[in-house]
């Protein structure tokens, strides 16, 4: 170890201080030639000069002796290295223009797949903002043959909390403890989540102001505190400190303000807005017990514990305590399983962005495929120089390893640019829409993008270096320097190769072109839904008069006069209130057994899910909702009890299959509970963006009845077509507080708003992959076209010959031109093969077309033939121009 | 002028190492020393002597320091370490194996 050591240092040593060694060298050598000297004349009795001459000679070269010398104190290589660059930047600084076009398709290249994998590192690998976020899981559990829950019990949390030694720490989350803040001026509905007082020192988190929780807050009689989120005390109470110490009513209980808990505590609840942090107090806990009623429990595991391990434990904890209430089943035993919070969010969403994210690794391949045909370009220009050094005994490893060097200066230069697009592509991305994906927000260049954006140049550089390098340095010394005479023409194995560089990019550009076009297409169709109603110049507001009038009378009587005061509003066409807004279409969700009366499946029933509302009768004509059959309620529905409801067309086709369904009857149950019959009075349009992921298309609509309480907290309001909407929506929200300041309206929305929301995670997405496949389209011209341009003034010569001898111009440009197609078709051959196989990944992702989709797939390689043909026919005029008599001259 | 031996590949090293056994020599010194003893066969070639002291000395079989020579000038002195001397056993040990081994085949006839 030691001598390991000595060796290092005398490495270094020689590595930095390789000019005194030399002189020492010197010395040596001196020494070594005057006692020599001194030894002749005394031995033999020659005189000095002589005794000097045979001294000389017979050390032999001292100059080859030095080299020798050097290599045994084994740095050479790093002097090389150092030579190398000094000599690339040299050889670079003469070909600006090559250089300005490397690092620019570099950077770009580097800059897109930094971008995203900026938001993949985030969104999918490091979802959590926390320290050892590696180590927090999320306890869930599964029963053989069913879905993964994460909804765990009470009493199983204190059991593992207990028992298990695998945890560091295992904190609670109860996501239900929002509800109505009322303050003296006003009353709004706030989210709230109560969590354990160990959450904030397990996950490393500090409050922005105040204190966190401790456990004495949590015990019978404690005085009852809260902290407010970071977003809710920005926007409610204007970011004020003096919020510490103040009270705050929730629901019925009075809160003291401890502080402000940090915005990153919401990953924890998939970034949705949590406006309230309670503690869950011992009393919540006790009487939640054994209930399946929403409690989240989540695990710091100890450091060096696997997740495989900690389920394990969990898993014989949570049998165990089943097994003293009574015996098991092993074949129904539950397992606990451990979630890594990333495998949360939305498959759909994880899919997306890992398609988005291998795009952009294409677009980076069709960059690296152009900087490797320049380089190829250039390499055959500096031909005659590569074959001289080679002739003076530059081995092979030697050139290779400095046009590496080359590749690998570029690739920083490059790069080092790239990383800046990426900054700046993560500010648009997370500008743009930070309404969408609220945690856009928190993605950053970390250290672990800036390491993949490293590993990246480094990758590129050996991608689009080793090939043209090997194929350079591999001419054979004879061969090269016969070339040479012929004034740089170009070896044929370097065109075959250009070539196929540019055969691979269209193949990659297809592949990318199709992929986008694919997911276009897609969204097109979704902008193609009919929504059922007409969400132009609607406001939507959610209202909830509950709290404040808690019996139907004095709710009928708020309603009333909301209704007379926006009625009375200019630009309010119509306003009708309903159970439930159109954002809130799944809330009031039943599924069970529905049985239709003379129905085609006889008696048997059909498991369904449908939304239902409770709406007045005018609902239909104000959203314009169509009726297509049967009638809307009337006033005699609102007050009695008749059993009529209206279903939308989905359910209608559902129950009663190529069938009128008016006046049918149908009812919820098994045999022999059944509900009672209900008939139908109506069926309309479906509602909504039906067929989207999450939008339930069966719905039936109930008439309101005067004697519903707290079932209306949806109010919707159309304006006058040539009305500011927006102006609208802020007028009309101030005149329902006036009728009662204390009545909150959690949401204020344009119809068109909402519509658009739910369009804008696949316009983003879209608008995403269209950019990139647009840039890869553009690489792969640049290619195609720069290939095809070199071609053409290699063989200007030929082109004249052919002139000469009597060739058309056209049949010289087709003849490029030709060219230049071969080309492009072989790619996009592949490139179709290739999409086929690749769009059947997208096929989850796609809405109304099938991954093969014939419109794409046709227009994607027509659009670019002609691409390429353009890119060919450019270089294909300019051959036709050749002036015969300049051209041979030119030899 | 006597005759001259080529040196065998690999024995160079344990010649250097034998001429230091007997004490700290400098580069010059080991080459006369080798010249002697050996009756003036074997001459190693400068040009392989000194990267010869230098890939010694970065093995750790003999260190080099800057003093005065006999002679009374500034010269890289060398010295045997304590590793230098197992190497030394071992080789020559290796050597008279080898040589050994020569010679019978050489007797074979």
């Amino acid at each position: 170890m030691r001598r390991f050591f000595m060796k290092l240092a005398r490495r270094v040593r020689a590595l930095v201080h390789g000019d005194t060694l030399d002189a020492e060298l010197s010395d040596e050598i001196r020494l070594h030639i005057e006692l020599e000297t001194e030894d002749l004349m005394q031995t033999r009795g020659l005189s000095r000069d002589e005794a000097r001459r045979q001294a000389m000679v017979g050390f032999g070269g001292v100059e080859r002796y030095r080299e020798a010398q050097r290599d045994a104190r084994g740095v050479r290589w790093i002097e090389q290295v150092a030579q190398d660059v000094k000599y690339a930047v040299r050889s670079l600084r003469k070909s600006p223009g090559f250089v300005v076009t490397s690092v620019l398709t570099i950077a770009l290249g580097i800059g897109v797949t930094t971008t995203v994998y900026s938001v993949v590192n985030r969104l999918i690998l490091h979802p959590l903002p926390f320290a050892h976020e590696d180590r927090i899981v999320i306890l869930a559990w599964q029963v053989p043959g069913r879905d993964v829950s994460d909804w765990i019990t009470s009493n199983d949390v204190a059991n593992w909390a207990r028992d298990a030694a695998s945890f560091q720490t295992i904190s609670l989350l109860d996501p239900y403890a929002g509800g109505l803040v009322t303050e003296p001026a006003r009353s709004l509905f706030a989210s709230g989540t109560g969590v354990s007082p160990t959450l904030f020192q397990s996950l490393g988190v500090q409050p922005v102001l105040g204190r966190s929780f401790v456990n004495a807050d949590t015990a019978r009689g404690a005085p009852r505190v809260i902290m407010l989120g970071e977003g809710f005390w920005r926007r409610e109470f204007g970011a004020r400190s003096d919020v510490v110490g103040q009270a705050i009513k929730v629901k019925d209980t009075t809160y003291t303000v401890i502080g402000v808990a940090p915005e990153q505590l919401i990953a924890l609840r998939d970034y949705q807005e949590v406006d309230l942090w309670v503690p869950i107090t011992s009393a919540r806990l006790a009487k939640l017990g054994s209930t399946m009623q929403g409690i989240q429990g989540v695990g710091l595991l100890k450091s060096g514990v696997s997740v495989t391990r900690a389920e394990q434990e969990l898993t014989l904890l949570m049998r165990r305590l089943l097994a003293e209430r009574g015996p098991v089943k092993l074949a129904d035993a539950p397992s606990a399983v451990l979630v890594r919070p990333s495998m949360l969010l939305d498959s759909s969403f994880t899919e997306g962005l890992w398609a988005l994210f291998w795009a952009t690794l294409l677009v980076l391949l069709i960059a690296c495929a152009n900087v490797a045909n320049l380089q190829l370009v250039r390499a055959s220009r500096r031909a005659q120089e590569t074959a001289i050094r080679a002739a003076l005994g530059a081995s092979r490893g030697r050139l290779l390893r400095q046009l590496m060097v080359e590749s690998l200066a570029l690739a920083i230069v490059g790069g080092a640019c790239g990383i800046l697009v990426a900054w700046a592509g993560l500010q648009v991305i997370v500008n743009s829409h930070p309404d969408i994906m609220g945690h856009l927000a928190t993605v950053q260049l970390d250290r672990r993008v800036l390491a993949f954006g490293i590993g990246m140049i480094l990758f590129t550089s050996l991608i689009y270096g080793a090939v043209p390098a090997l194929h350079t340095t591999r001419s054979r010394l004879a061969g090269a320097l016969r070339r040479v005479s012929q004034a740089g023409r170009g070896s044929p194995g370097g065109r075959r190769l250009q070539s196929g560089i540019v055969v691979v990019e269209v193949a990659v550009a297809c592949v990318l072109l199709i992929g986008a076009g694919l997911p276009t297409h897609s969204f097109l169709k979704m902008l193609a839904i009919d929504p059922g109603y007409a969400p132009a110049g609607m406001l939507e507001f959610s209202v909830w008069p509950t709290a404040r009038y808690p019996d139907s009378t004095s709710e009928a009587g708020y309603w009333n006069s909301v209704l007379t005061r926006v009625r009375a509003l200019p630009g309010v066409e119509a306003a009708v209130p309903a159970s439930g807004s159109m954002l809130q279409s799944n809330l009031q969700t039943v599924g069970g057994n529905v049985e239709a009366e003379d129905g085609p499946m006889g008696g048997k029933p059909q498991l369904l899910t449908i939304a239902s509302r409770n709406v007045p009768g005018d609902y239909f004509r104000v959203l314009g909702i169509r009726m297509l059959a049967g009638q809307t309620f009337s006033a005699e529905d609102e007050r009695s009890e008749p059993n009529v409801e209206i279903i939308d067309k989905s359910l209608a086709e559902r129950l009663w299959p190529g069938q009128p369904s008016v006046g049918k009857r149908f009812r919820w149950g098994n045999a022999p509970s059944f509900g009672p019959w209900i008939t139908v009075k109506g069926v309309v349009s479906d509602v909504g963006l039906v067929g989207l992921r999450g939008v339930s298309p069966l719905q039936a609509y109930k008439p309101h009845r005067a004697d519903d309480v707290g079932r209306m907290s949806g109010f919707f309001v159309r304006v006058s077509p040539n009305t500011n909407e927006q102006v609208a929506l802020a007028t009309v929200k101030s005149v329902i507080h006036s009728v009662d300041p204390l009545v909150p309206i959690p949401s204020a929305n344009t119809e068109s708003e909402i519509v658009d929301g739910a369009l804008a995670i696949p316009r983003f997405a879209t608008a995403l992959v269209t950019a990139f496949a647009a840039l890869a389209l553009l690489l792969a011209a640049i290619g195609l076209y720069g290939t095809i341009a070199y071609g053409v003034s290699q063989r200007t010569r030929e082109i004249g010959v052919r002139i000469a001898l009597g060739a058309h111009t056209g049949d010289v440009s087709k003849l490029i031109t030709g060219s230049g197609l071969r080309l492009a078709l072989g790619g996009m051959a592949i490139g179709l093969v290739g999409a086929l196989a690749g769009a059947r990944l997208l096929a989850g992702l796609l809405y109304g077309i099938s991954p093969t989709d014939p419109a794409v797939f046709v227009a994607i390689p027509v659009g670019l033939l002609v691409v390429a043909g353009a890119a060919s026919y450019l270089p294909a005029r300019r051959a036709a121009r050749v002036d015969p008599v300049i051209a041979l001259r030119a030899e | 002028m006597a005759p001259r031996a080529d040196l065998l590949q690999g024995t160079l090293d344990l010649l250097i190492l034998k001429t230091l056994v007997l004490g700290p020599l400098h580069g010059w010194a080991v080459s006369k020393r080798l010249r002697q003893l050996s009756s003036d066969v074997l001459d190693v070639g400068q040009g392989s002597l000194y990267p010869a002291l230098y890939r010694l000395e970065d093995k750790g079989w003999i260190s080099a320091e800057w003093g005065t020579s006999p002679e009374g000038r500034r010269a890289k002195i060398y010295t045997l370490t304590a590793d230098g001397r197992k190497q030394l056993a071992a080789e020559r040990s290796e050597w008279k194996l080898f040589s050994a081994a020569v010679d019978q085949v050489l007797k074979a006839t």
